[in-house]
């Protein structure tokens, strides 16, 4: 299927198009089709759920402000990623510091609050799954937000190199070269915590 | 190892690399213990990337959105405006054009001394320029007088 198939087929086009024509009403469909991944990239990016929360109900305002613009191409949830995403990171670089990296070397918030209630068979299981997430908040947030956010949307959101390339308006190449610097840094991470450990 | 060779093997990782590609990059893995390692390295570091299953979005958010919205409606690009919309706008634009330049033709005075006493200024330098007894320009500074 060709990408304009694809765009086509996609129903959230044509609620768009029903909102652009003033059928305000219609967006809500929208909203409810795409809160839940919307949420949890903002998520994912700002690290804090109440400022997710935030950020995707103005990442809905800008969709809905935008919606008499738009142009069919591709998917509309890449379209919701590249505003959410562009909102985040400005976001984060408006605040410089982004609120996990105020964790860092604190066994006991580590245990954050956003994390959901246990689900693991044992307190052990559960106590390890806690380190590795904690692990690895402290390693996103240590990334620039350029490669932070290409490892998210690899990562955690299950998007094509070419997804992620739509969503950041960059190359192809440029995904791959953020991605690689993005890895390059977790291993480096990794090992340093490993040797720590040993 | 090269850079290069590195962004394959996560091009491999992430099933981003063409089927003809990715098999002869998979012999070599077979083959090269040190990049087989190298690719050993990078699946550990990404399957150790976890994080906690997102919250579902939380009651009424969708509400709560679109009444934020209120009786806002989508702005309509230039591009995009009803046709008449646009003719009535590029009258009013032609039509504010024209009567700044009748206002400004309107107040151009024709006679100019009439107001300051001299002759117009296009008639002034004619006139200049056709009385040979005009006193010469006097010599830029620095440059030689012009005969």
């Amino acid at each position: 299927m060709s990408g304009s198939e694809k765009a086509a087929a996609d129903p959230g086009w044509e609620v768009l198009a029903r909102v652009a024509a003033g059928e305000v009403d219609a967006f809500a469909t929208l909203v409810e089709a795409h809160q839940d991944r919307l949420l949890r990239l903002c998520e994912r990016l700002l690290g804090d759920v109440e400022e997710a929360r935030d950020a995707a109900q103005e990442v809905f305002l800008r969709a809905f402000r935008k919606a008499a613009e738009f142009q069919p191409q591709g998917q509309v949830f890449t379209w919701l990623y590249r505003i959410a995403t562009n909102y985040c990171l400005n976001k984060l670089r408006r605040r410089r510091l982004v609120r996990f990296i105020q964790l860092e070397g604190s066994e006991e918030r580590e245990a954050a609050p956003i994390d959901p209630p246990d689900s693991a068979p044992d307190p052990a299981t559960a106590l390890a799954a806690r380190q590795r997430w904690g692990s690895t908040r402290r390693a996103i947030a240590g990334l620039p937000a350029g490669q932070r956010a290409v490892l998210i949307l690899a990562r955690f959101e299950g998007l094509s190199y070419r997804q992620i390339a739509e969503v950041l308006g960059i190359t192809e190449g440029a995904v791959e070269s953020r991605l690689f610097r993005a890895m390059r840094r977790i291993e480096s991470a990794q090992e340093l915590r490993s040797s720590r450990v040993s | 190892m090269t850079g290069d060779v590195q962004i394959q093997l996560m091009r491999l990782l992430h099933g981003q690399l063409p089927e003809e590609k990715a098999r002869a990059l998979r012999d070599r893995l077979a083959r090269e213990p040190e990049l087989a390692l190298a690719y050993r390295r990078l699946e550990r570091a990404w399957a150790g990337l976890e994080l906690p299953p997102a919250a579902p979005a939380p009651l009424g958010f969708t509400s709560r959105v679109m009444a934020r919205l209120g009786a806002g409606s989508p702005v309509v690009p230039w591009s995009k405006a009803p046709l008449w919309v646009r003719a009535t706008g590029a009258a009013a634009l032609l039509a504010g054009v024209l009567l700044g330049m009748g206002v400004g033709i309107g107040w151009m005075p024709k006679e100019t001394h009439a107001h300051t006493g001299l002759p117009p200024l296009t008639e002034s330098y004619l006139a200049m320029v056709n009385d040979s007894t005009a006193p010469a320009l006097p010599p830029a500074q620095g440059g030689e007088a012009r005969q």
